[in-house]
């Protein structure tokens, strides 16, 4: 293990703090639109993780998961946008 | 560690620092609007730091495609899907905390609020015309409505008909009813004797519509009746020179504003009428 995949694997630890931060608000998160937020915030730390992680065991393939999930959180984005706008007034 | 590898700890090191204030900042931050702002800013920076950082380490052409797809969705995406939320957000009536205190669509509904109750007391031409211009600007879900704007309008045909006529063509231009509008405009012309509110908002309409010789005859019977008006006089001269219809009068306006006394006019005026009595001058021919 050389020195550039223990600083990889590091940014992943920072990743991972931060991931946590994101679900720490996704569970207090007092609306519905502040845990939408944060889940959307979620894929991208988790896009960020796959592309670090790609870069460590050095295989090119995962980053076709990368762009399923980028692709699948704008959807979920904007679906809790129409769900939002249909729900009555709390 | 090379080179390569170091240029890749850079951009990956950037990537996740940004990464780590979009957490912080949408756990820290007091309400739901500033977190959005947060996280929708420094989340798509971040995000596309750690992808470059991993198309450099591939050197692959495949990569780069993938990389560049997933930052060009990304860059587009976010933005849209923050806008989509928030306003769903704003219109479920979340609420602000901390220092965001603009809420200008709020407060134009309060104020339209406000201003038909005090219309339901008292019939004022100042009020109405607020009150159908409110009416204008807001969106249909928050009230806004051109037939209720339409409504107030003819309402206030007993007190002032000259305003109320000029409000009906605004009202009726903003549905796209143009035969009418013009119509109301010209009868509020009439009536008015071509004041200044009048004769603009025809002159408006008509440049919107792109009569431009219909706005600057419109000027010239202003004129006849107020030959010292300077903004009449500007407006033509604008007209004229900005299009190139009806050169001569034009120029006859921008020498009459630059022989007004200088007191009553704004040095601004000043500079721009000598500007189109040079262009004026030049594009006729006239020594």
């Amino acid at each position: 293990m050389n020195l550039f995949s223990v600083v990889i694997a590091a940014f992943l630890v920072l990743l991972g703090v931060g991931l946590l931060l994101v679900i720490y608000r996704f569970i207090k998160g007092p609306t519905l639109p502040d845990r939408v937020t944060a889940f959307d915030l979620f894929t991208a730390f988790v896009i960020a993780i796959i592309a670090l992680f790609s870069i460590i065991w050095d295989n090119n393939v995962f980053l076709d998961v990368a762009v399923i999930i980028s692709l699948i959180a704008f959807l979920g984005a904007m679906s809790f946008a129409f769900y939002l706008n249909k729900r009555k007034k709390e | 560690m090379s080179l390569l590898s170091i240029i890749i700890t850079l951009f990956a090191f950037v990537g996740v620092a940004f990464m780590l204030i979009a957490s912080l900042g949408i756990v820290r931050l007091p309400d739901f609007y500033m977190r959005m702002s947060a996280i929708t800013k420094a989340a798509t920076l971040g995000l596309g730091l750690i992808l470059i950082a991993a198309s450099i380490y591939f050197d692959d052409f495949g990569v780069l495609v993938k990389t560049f797809i997933i930052i060009t969705f990304m860059l587009l995406t976010s933005p849209v899907g923050a806008h989509a939320i928030s306003r769903a957000a704003y219109k479920q009536g979340v609420g602000f905390k901390g220092k965001t205190i603009i809420d200008e669509l709020g407060n134009m509904v309060s104020k339209v609020m406000d201003l038909e109750i005090s219309w339901a007391k008292e019939k004022n031409v100042q009020l109405g015309e607020e009150l159908v211009t409110l009416l204008m600007a807001l969106p249909e879900a928050q009230g806004g409505s051109f037939k209720h704007a339409l409504r107030i309008a003819k309402e206030m045909e007993g007190i002032s008909p000259e305003v109320s006529h000029r409000l009906l063509g605004v009202v009726y231009s903003k549905m796209r009813l143009h035969a009418k509008a013009e119509k109301f405009f010209v009868k509020s012309c009439q009536e008015s004797f071509y004041s200044e509110k009048s004769v603009f908002a025809l002159q408006t309409f008509y440049t919107e519509q792109g009569l431009y010789h219909k706005a600057i005859d419109l000027l010239e019977k202003a004129l006849v009746k107020h030959p010292e008006n300077y903004q009449f006089l500007l407006e033509a001269a604008h007209i004229s020179h900005d299009f190139g219809i009806r050169l001569r009068f034009g120029l006859e306006c921008s020498i009459k504003l630059c022989d007004l006394p200088s007191d009553r006019i704004p040095s601004e005026t000043q500079l721009t009428a000598a500007m189109y009595k040079r262009f004026l001058t030049q594009k006729i021919g006239l020594p």
